[in-house]
């Protein structure tokens, strides 16, 4: 049984690619998240047991969040890659899944400004708390008067 | 006097600037040359300056390797304020001389080492050879020649850090002209 099947099975639209290495990336609806890892996480014919990353994209037009998950049992990575719009992007937490994707959700949130729904604690955690805008954008510009010392 | 002091000058400046002890701070890429340079095959110890010492109490030069980001300045500064007199700077590599490749649009680092503590000798490179940096300390060495007890004052004056700690407990950095600088502590 392959990917293909089981999604569609549980009426899960997926479009499923390779890495150069060989790894599946499967580009899903930003909705089908938690339905998605689920699957991913119980299903024994998966068994991806383990969050490796969150990562987030700022690609000019759209954002895009990568979550990378390892199977242990299988030995076997798998990409998972959502897209989301510009304007207010936001998606779903993991935390309630896997717990390491607390910390990497937040960072996500910290730089690029991504809102993670239902994450227990969405703060900052690399920046100071009341640091202006989310540094790693395309279109962030720094503009705040306490860092005056430190321009060009 | 003079004369007196010049003599005083020469045996002091010659005994102080063949024992310059390093303070060990490397915060990247450009420490790996340091210790390069206080190994066997570029051996600092020929010019006097191969104690890398651990605590900031016993040394008198402060090599900042490295990059300078907002979350190190308080304990860079702190490291630098707990050097006894005198002491002296070697700005090493790139990013701290001006930012380096973090220069143009970092959100994080500290353009220039130079905006935070006063710089004795600039060293560019990324990361600049070992052979650099023995040149830099040569250059230190021959400043350090032609100082006088004379002008000490005027000499503590200017290796005032520009930046000072609002106070021990917090991390707060406040400007010579007390601009309020965001808190990077964690």
């Amino acid at each position: 049984m392959n990917f293909q099947e089981i999604f569609s099975r549980h009426e899960l639209n997926v479009i499923k690619n390779k890495d150069a290495l060989g790894n599946n990336i499967l580009s899903i609806n930003k909705d089908d998240l938690l339905k998605i890892c689920e699957l991913l996480k119980n299903d024994r014919l998966f068994n991806y047991e383990m969050l490796l990353a969150v990562i987030g994209i700022d690609c000019s037009e759209h954002f895009e969040v990568l979550y990378s998950f390892y199977s242990l049992k299988n030995n076997k990575k798998l990409f998972l890659k959502t897209i989301l719009p510009k304007e207010n992007p936001c998606i779903e937490s993991l935390c309630g899944l896997y717990s390491s994707a607390d910390w990497h959700e937040r960072e996500c949130f910290d730089l690029l400004g991504i809102e993670f729904l239902n994450h227990p604690k969405l703060e900052r955690i690399l920046l100071p708390k009341d640091w202006v805008g989310h540094p790693l954008r395309k279109d962030y510009k720094e503009e705040d008067e306490r860092l005056s010392w430190n321009r060009r | 006097m003079q004369i007196i002091l010049s003599a005083v000058d020469f045996v002091y400046n010659w005994a102080r600037s063949n024992s310059v002890w390093p303070l060990t701070f490397a915060t990247s890429c450009c420490g790996i040359e340091m210790i390069c340079t206080s190994a066997s095959k570029y051996d600092i110890a020929r010019f006097g300056s191969e104690v890398f010492r651990a605590t900031p109490r016993q040394a008198d030069l402060i090599i900042t390797a490295g990059t300078i980001t907002h979350k190190m300045a308080p304990a860079l500064i702190k490291l630098y304020e707990q050097m006894p007199e005198p002491k002296y700077v070697i700005a090493m590599g790139a990013c701290c001389v001006t930012g380096g490749m973090y220069e143009n649009d970092s959100y994080s680092v500290v353009r220039g080492v130079d905006r935070l503590i006063p710089v004795d000798v600039y060293l560019p490179g990324c990361p600049p050879r070992p052979e650099a940096l023995l040149d830099a300390i040569i250059q230190l060495q021959n400043k350090m020649k032609t100082e006088t007890l004379a002008d000490r004052k005027k000499y503590i004056e200017a290796h005032r850090p520009k930046v000072k700690l609002a106070d021990t407990e917090s991390e707060i950095l406040v400007a010579a002209d007390e601009i309020e600088i965001i808190r990077w502590g964690v």
